[in-house]
């Protein structure tokens, strides 16, 4: 299993969205990895009396792996369990890490593993769900013959649409409007758009045809963008200009 | 002339595959005259690059772990390793 996370994350590495500088052997009271050795040779020879610094693991990653999952879960109870698992599994696969990614990377390799299996169980489960949300979603937004309905057509965000990314409030919007999508909905967005599987990657995983994820994906991109409207855009002209 | 539900689902499409040549076209033409999908078809671009370069630290109060939970588990660990 863990030759398997391990491809995993090496291909997350080009992602080089979640960067920390801390590499491994800062988590070691005695350091006993040398960087210089050959990238290929692999690092079982820790020395039996290197100590893995537990609370420090724990302090510097708990909180970004919690937010995380639950993204995914909205059940805390769940997203403990899983993140659990996660730094169990660490704790196990430690010995071999060969320290050449941060550790914050290779966690997230393995949680999104453990997500990937979690949803594979529950995908079942949740058909039908999303059924009703973008029948109304739909009607909503397009006429009789699917045009936009003027009032709810997409309109101009500013003059530079690129500014939004250094808004705060954006992102928070943005991560509300996430919540409000039907669970398998937002599972399925979200492993395509953060953790970057291509559409057929999420459909072979989860045994759904291609087009039902291509339709996922794209009534959740119709959501997101009437959501933001609203709730961003035009809460933001109404507050006038700051 | 597709209608604009059918230029969204191309949008979309196209954030995940090559269009065909007709699609690619139908979709230009449609792009061209429409500013609702234009404009859409920019906000769902931002919106992917504001999930991939966004923030995940969670800043709002149920979002955040539990502490206990976090030191029952710096427990457990202790225990195994």
């Amino acid at each position: 299993m863990f030759q398997q996370a391990k491809l995993h994350w090496t291909q997350s590495l080009h992602l080089e969205l979640f960067q920390n500088s801390t590499k491994w052997h800062t988590l070691y009271e005695e350091s006993y990895m040398d960087t210089s050795r050959p990238a290929t040779q692999t690092a079982t020879q820790a020395p039996p009396q290197a100590q893995l610094d537990i609370d420090k693991l724990v302090d510097e990653h708990y909180d970004y792996l919690f937010g995380y999952a639950l993204r995914y879960f909205r059940s805390r109870d769940q997203v403990e369990d899983l993140v659990q698992e996660t730094f169990l599994a660490v704790i196990e696969a430690v010995k071999s890490f060969e320290g050449n990614s941060s550790p914050r990377t290779w966690m997230i390799g393995i949680l999104r593993n453990k997500i990937i299996d979690r949803l594979r169980l529950k995908c079942r489960e949740a058909e039908g769900e999303s059924i009703g949300f973008e029948q109304d979603l739909l009607s909503h937004l397009f006429d009789s013959v699917e045009h936009w309905i003027s009032n709810v057509g997409p309109r101009v965000w500013g003059s530079c649409p690129e500014g939004a990314l250094k808004q705060k409030q954006f992102f928070s919007t943005l991560e509300a409007c996430l919540g409000k999508l039907p669970e398998k909905m937002r599972q399925i967005f979200l492993l395509r758009e953060l953790d970057g599987y291509e559409r057929d990657e999420i459909c072979k995983t989860l045994k759904l045809s291609s087009s039902n994820v291509g339709v996922i994906l794209h009534r959740s991109r119709l959501a997101l963008q009437h959501c933001l409207q609203v709730n961003w855009f035009e809460e933001k002209k109404a507050r006038g200009p700051q | 002339m597709i209608s604009c539900q059918r230029a969204t689902e191309l949008i979309s499409k196209r954030m995940e595959e090559p269009l065909s040549l007709k699609e690619e076209l139908s979709l230009k033409l449609h792009l061209f005259i429409c500013e609702f999908c234009e404009k859409f078809a920019q906000q769902v671009h931002l919106v992917r690059s504001a999930i991939k370069n966004g923030s995940t630290e969670p800043d709002d109060s149920d979002t955040h772990a539990s502490a206990e939970a976090k030191e029952r588990l710096k427990d457990k660990l202790k225990l195994r390793s």
